[in-house]
């Protein structure tokens, strides 16, 4: 059993929106509908105010809130790859997944009716390539891997960057993990 | 470019679930002050009003939810698959709202076609009628990542609401149909205005929280009570919805007061008032919810 994670280390991000294309190109989506988004943030109050820019996507959380609001079952955690995937053919367009997700992952595309979401590219994955957003990072921000595994890259580079989790506080455990 | 982001509220359910968040109560209220009105037996106006009222405002409110759904609506088949998930409050809500609406409209409406009443139907619709009320605020209730309606008191304020406003529809449509049916509406009044009051405590409580909650919570709290919906909020819904009905109240249990007021054009206007203010209530609840913050 696998437990697909990802690690997205800051220091080394330049803010170039490469994720959001790569995405929005590999799956033919209208700008906006991609499945990584770059979110601005403050952190901090004046007068030590940082901005931080954050890619934000599905954080394919262990833990899932979409999953439990689901009405029909649509969305779904695959156990083969500890991912969140959604069936499109059962979803029927209700959106309460999207009032669900603290992070605002996922996306209403009026064109099909359906809630669409970052998959960590589980496709690929499935034919040993890298999630389209991990594959063009130019900066080699993005780490992607098995979690279960103690010796992959991803899970040693979290170990050894002590990356977190954003909002541990809702008990949703995602898979994604930051260095800032 | 990256799209700058403070605190937001949610932008992902709009006007056509506050109506029917509304709708839905109304119609379990009014089903509940008629099921109250026929508790003893007979069947008195209200009770024939407010049977009437209620299968109409739920399915008026269903169908809005499947409007507003996206390949739900362009594909009808698969609304079935709205039964299968009752992990799910929106599921669990589906079978609440389907039951709901076979029971009352045999229950409203069978004598019209001389099925006749049965009292445990009637007992049966109500313990639905509480559970539809009841699911509109928990609905909202149980979504962690939206903390203003993330707490246990928004489905007591709901169901406090539906019962007033469901209360204030029956008075409406009865003194509507006749001025005689004064007497009955007016045998009502006292629990209508307890409703109320109990509501503004259940809000008020809702609110103080709100302010003492997570940056969120506070930023809800805010735009109701000094930013984007102050207005709605200070005249919709407190002034309007909440405070002039307490105020008739009040003056309409005054001596000199009583003739004038206990009138069926002035019961009927604080009717609309109760009305006006449960769903401007909906609205600021849905509109004013803030997502948590990703970054405290």
């Amino acid at each position: 059993m696998a437990h697909y994670g990802m690690l997205v280390d800051l220091t080394m991000c330049a803010q170039c929106s490469g994720c959001t294309v790569a995405c929005e190109t590999l799956y033919g989506r209208p700008p906006g509908e991609s499945g990584v988004h770059l979110r601005s943030y403050e952190r901090g109050a004046f007068p030590s105010v940082k901005r931080i820019t954050l890619p934000v996507q599905c954080m394919q959380c262990q833990n899932p809130p979409c999953v439990e609001v689901c009405p029909t079952g649509a969305t779904y955690q695959d156990k083969a790859t500890g991912t969140v995937q959604i069936d499109q053919s059962r979803c029927v367009g209700c959106r309460y997944c999207m009032t669900a997700c603290p992070y605002g992952a996922r996306q209403f595309d009026p064109t099909s009716g359906v809630v669409i979401k970052c998959t960590f590219c589980i496709q690929r994955v499935a034919d040993g390539k890298d999630p389209a957003c991990v594959q063009t990072c130019i900066g080699h921000a993005r780490t992607f891997g098995d979690l279960n595994d103690p010796t992959s890259d991803v899970s040693v580079a979290i170990a050894e960057r002590h990356a977190i989790r954003l909002n541990p506080e809702l008990g949703t455990q995602p898979s994604v993990y930051y260095v800032f | 470019m990256p799209e700058a982001i403070q605190n937001t509220t949610q932008s992902v359910w709009g006007l056509p679930v506050i109506v029917y968040l509304f709708l839905a109560g109304v119609g379990a209220g009014a089903y509940l002050t008629s099921w109250w009105n026929t508790r003893n037996g007979g069947m008195g106006t209200l009770a024939v009003v407010g049977r009437y009222l209620a299968a109409p405002l739920v399915a008026i409110g269903t169908l809005l939810l499947v409007f507003d759904l996206g390949a739900g609506r362009m594909h009808l088949g698969r609304i079935f698959g709205l039964f299968t998930h009752p992990i799910s409050m929106m599921s669990l809500g589906t079978w609440i709202l389907t039951l709901f609406l076979i029971a009352s409209v045999i229950d409203g409406y069978g004598p019209l076609v001389r099925v006749h009443r049965v009292a445990w139907l009637g007992t049966v619709t109500a313990v639905l009628a509480v559970a539809v009320a009841i699911y509109t605020g928990v609905l909202l209730g149980v979504v962690k990542a939206i903390p203003l309606w993330n707490t246990a008191l928004l489905p007591v304020l709901f169901v406090l609401s539906a019962c007033s406003t469901g209360m204030a529809a029956v008075f409406f449509c009865s003194l509507l149909a006749g001025r005689r049916n004064l007497g009955d509406v007016e045998s009502f009044g006292g629990l209508h205005i307890a409703v109320v009051l109990t509501e503004i405590v259940v809000l008020v409580l809702l609110l103080f929280i709100a302010a003492n909650g997570s940056s969120a919570d506070r930023y809800s709290y805010m735009l109701m009570v000094d930013g984007r919906f102050a207005a709605m909020f200070w005249y919709g819904l407190v002034v309007v919805g909440l405070g002039l009905p307490i105020v008739y109240a009040l003056l309409s249990r005054t001596r000199p007061l009583i003739r004038y007021l206990q009138s069926p054009s002035w019961i009927m206007l604080e009717s609309i008032l109760v009305l006006v203010g449960g769903f401007f209530l909906r609205y600021l609840v849905v509109s004013a919810g803030a997502v948590a913050r990703i970054l405290g």
